[in-house]
């Protein structure tokens, strides 16, 4: 069996080594000792009419209607994950948006925490996600941990968006650098359909992350906006795919990024036009700022097109703080280093901004603060 | 009126047939195909090769017998290496003038248009037959200017031998892929260019490779050294007749690009369609130097096709033109690496990919900036085109970047003929296949203006042969 994860959907040199994840991101063998021996630690709030633990509903697929047995249901992160989580997972949760939850008019709407600890090193949780025929949700999922304390948080998130449903999910992963975490997404979207994925990963000494999208109903979109800030000698691997099977579908990928320290990360995103996604549309956009001359930063975006009617486009950039931006805003007053700070900042505000939430916004900009102290500390 | 949808331009074939005449086959000399240490014994000894040529084919023999097929690109399950046989001499000995190339070979060479080539637009033109060179001449100007310009066989043994052996394979080690170990070990045929410091050659030098036996591989070795503050323009043309077995074309170009130099190296590559093209090119370029590249991919059931640039040297340029024009039956998977080494490097890489009728182009790159390079500048841009939905056109580019204060910019596009700009040409009278025409014409023409002008107006030729024909 493939134990590989994040795994490019089409292969390139071997020499790159972006064909996988590193070694750092192997998963780890999990006897049920080991799991037993962790108290779970998830909490969830908020709860809306419908959710439920997943233990409690024998068999999922039955109240999914219309989603057929064999839905192409696969994350970023890949299916050798994808069965990792859901036949050891210590945590699941079934969601399910209905009318009353679209009616709803809460920011969000359900709210999950991991938080690693000495007594719950382990927290592997699995979540569907099944969103009726128009109605609306939306769930923060964040990952944290105590300072110094070892461990794995991984989770997989199922997302079903039923005809014209909108599905909002919020990924926030601040875990201290001896934990190392995975967030793994799988969507399928059906006939005008919208999912949007907002994600931050900043902590972690090993993070993977891997959503995809099945667009598989006319109509159908999916928008990805994500940041991360690795320092010290963090190691991010992103792959992220869009994949289109029908017309008129779109994408959005934005991510932008900073490396300082001796960090890595590896980005794939791949917009992947299947035959038939006539009139389809994708985007993708990576911008990496890289504050450090011993980081590590790749990108690989791919475009897979089988079908004559669509547009993709993908567009990366890397490089240091612009110094004439740096240059105009010392002429306005600000220190270098305050420029520095705002652009970094300014990177990141587009994707924060879009968190309906104050407390988890100020969470990831003191994180952001954070870092920059560190990064500028090193710098001197 | 039928919507556009409905509507496709039905894309003919282009018409080969100049390429397709066959000759005879009469070699003087042929290997067994497949490959065994007697075969590569064999071709060392039928060529003269010196002992240390033989020694390194043996072990690239080795290293080739070592190495997994990629596992990555497009399938090369019609490549048996027992059918392919490595080396086939042609009945001649290479000559320096067209007169005395046997009538078959200088006819085939002559439509294919070389010898009224060299006369209006070259400085010096090598032909090369099957496995060997038949034909080799430069013009008396550019020789008294000390360059020199020979078949890869009598460089090995003449004046400039030593240098041969310091740079062969240097660039390229037979470890880099399979294929390259299999070019380490058959390899025949092929051109040495030296030009010395300060030489600047005004008119281009061309070489014209022609693979007409059946089942046969071509491995020739390309070898030049650009000297500090020189320049060259080499022009390197391909093309085979169509047989229903699987060819080969393996060959290598290492490019050694001095201090202050600038090299051109254009390809126009015109395989037939049973053709495996898994060429090696790589050049490496010292400080301030440039390597300008120009590649046109037409031809070939498959190609792998990356040329490479080591930017060796501070302030040292690389830039990258490639059109792929992949049509039916062919797997056309191209690109273009760079690796800048050292500080204020720069790299532009620059592509268009045609596909059309169940043809399928991927472009495939890599930009890799190490932490020396500081002040590095790197800019990609690819777009693709696709004429119809039986085709395909992928693209997977990769960056490595590990300085800071280095720039790297990444952009794609992939997207169909504009409908709009269609109807716009048609509502001004023109039909709507010129219409088409005109679009990709549109489309290649930054890349059609860097090629040289006869390749320029036979690209153009093919553009406009491909887009005509029926609409229903």
């Amino acid at each position: 069996m493939d134990r590989r994860i994040n795994i490019l959907p089409v292969p390139t040199w071997n020499k790159l080594s972006v064909n996988a994840a590193g070694d750092s991101l192997t998963l780890p063998e999990l006897t049920k000792e080991l799991m037993d021996a962790s108290a779970p630690h998830f909490e969830a709030g908020l709860l809306p009419a419908g959710v439920a633990r997943m233990e409690e509903i024998t068999d999922p697929r039955a109240v999914m209607e219309g989603i057929p047995e064999d839905a192409p249901l696969e994350s970023g992160i890949g299916s050798y994950y994808d069965q990792y989580i859901k036949t050891q997972a210590n945590a699941r949760f079934f969601i399910k948006g209905t009318k009353e939850t679209a009616e709803d008019k809460a920011d969000i709407d359900m709210k999950t925490s991991v938080r690693i600890s000495a007594q719950s090193p382990y927290a592997l949780s699995h979540h569907q996600i099944y969103a009726e025929e128009g109605s609306t949700l939306s769930l923060m999922q964040s990952i944290s941990s105590d300072p110094g304390a070892e461990g794995l948080a991984a989770d997989l998130t199922e997302i079903f968006a039923k005809k014209d449903a909108t599905v909002r999910l919020f990924q926030i992963q601040t875990a201290d650098v001896a934990v190392r975490s995975y967030q793994g997404v799988a969507i399928y979207a059906e006939e005008g359909a919208t999912v949007e994925i907002v994600r931050a990963v900043m902590g972690s000494a090993a993070a993977a992350c891997g959503t995809r999208a099945l667009l598989s109903g006319k109509g159908s979109s999916y928008t990805l906006h994500a940041i991360y800030f690795a320092a010290g000698s963090q190691y991010f691997d992103f792959n992220d795919i869009a994949d289109h099977r029908a017309k008129n579908t779109t994408s959005d990928m934005y991510t932008a990024g900073a490396l300082a320290g001796e960090s890595r990360k590896i980005l794939r995103g791949t917009i992947d036009f299947k035959k038939g996604a006539s009139y389809a549309v994708g985007h993708e956009v990576e911008d990496v700022l890289m504050l450090s001359n011993k980081a590590k930063n790749r990108i690989v975006p791919l475009i897979l097109c089988g079908e004559e009617n669509v547009e993709g486009q993908h567009a990366a950039s890397s490089g240091k703080p612009d110094e004439r931006e740096l240059y105009y805003l010392c002429t306005r007053g600000l220190t270098p280093k305050e420029a520095n700070r705002l652009i970094v900042e300014g990177r990141f505000a587009p994707v924060i901004d879009r968190i309906p939430d104050d407390e988890v916004r100020e969470i990831l900009s003191a994180e952001i603060e954070r870092r920059l102290s560190l990064y500028e500390d090193s710098a001197q | 009126m039928k919507s556009f949808e409905d509507e496709k331009t039905q894309v003919n074939e282009v018409d080969r047939s100049i390429y397709d005449i066959k000759d005879e086959v009469r070699p003087s000399f042929e290997v067994a195909s497949g490959l065994t240490p007697e075969i590569v014994e064999q071709i060392s000894e039928e060529k003269h090769d010196p002992e240390w040529m033989r020694i390194f084919r043996l072990k690239a023999l080795d290293i080739y017998n070592s190495m997994p097929l990629p596992n990555w690109g497009p399938p090369l399950d019609g490549l048996d290496m027992g059918n392919i046989v490595t080396y086939v001499r042609p009945d001649t000995p290479m000559v320096g003038s067209w007169k005395e190339v046997p009538k078959d070979i200088k006819d085939t060479f002559e439509r294919l248009g070389i010898p009224e080539a060299e006369r209006k637009s070259l400085a010096g033109v090598g032909a090369q037959y099957d496995s060997e060179v038949v034909y080799h001449n430069v013009s008396a100007e550019v020789e008294a200017q000390g360059v020199v310009y020979t078949d890869m066989e009598s460089a090995l043994t003449g004046p400039y031998a030593d240098m041969v052996k310091k740079h062969f394979m240097k660039l390229v080690p037979p470890t880099d892929h399979k294929f390259a170990a299999l070019h380490g070990a058959v390899w025949s045929g092929g051109s040495f260019v030296y030009v010395p410091p300060g030489v600047s050659v005004e008119i281009p030098l061309q070489s014209y490779f022609r693979l007409n036996a059946p089942g046969a591989g071509q491995f020739e070795h390309t070898l030049i050294i650009v000297d500090k503050g020189a320049y060259l323009h080499f022009i390197e043309g391909c093309s085979a007749p169509k047989y229903n077995v699987a060819n080969l074309h393996a060959g290598c170009v290492e490019l050694f690009v001095g201090e202050g130099a600038r090299m051109r190296y254009s390809t126009i590559e015109n395989w037939s369609k049973n053709m495996y093209n898994l060429n090696t090119k790589r050049a490496r370029v010292e400080k301030g130097g440039t390597v300008e590249w120009v590649s046109g991919s037409f031809g070939s059931h498959t190609s792998y096709l990356y040329p490479m640039t080591i930017l060796q040297g501070e302030d040292s340029h690389m830039e990258f033109t490639g059109i792929t024009f992949a049509g039916a039956e062919q797997n056309l998977d191209t690109g273009a690496k760079v690796v800048h080494n050292a500080p204020h490097t720069t790299s532009h890489i620059s592509t268009k990919s045609i596909s059309r009728d169940g043809g399928i182009s991927t472009f495939r790159s890599s930009v890799k900036i190490s932490e020396e390079a500081k002040g590095a500048k790197s800019s990609v841009s690819c777009e693709s085109l696709m004429l119809d939905s039986k085709s395909r056109s992928d693209t997977i580019p990769a960056m490595d970047i590990a300085c800071a204060e280095a720039d790297a910019g990444h952009e794609a596009k992939i997207g169909r003929i504009s409908e709009q700009a269609v109807f716009y040409f048609m509502s001004r009278g023109i039909s709507e296949e010129d219409a088409r025409a005109f679009i990709v014409g549109g489309f290649a023409e930054p890349i059609a203006k860097e090629l040289p002008l006869e390749y320029a107006v036979e690209m153009n030729n093919l553009i406009n042969l491909e887009m005509k024909g029926s609409i229903g």
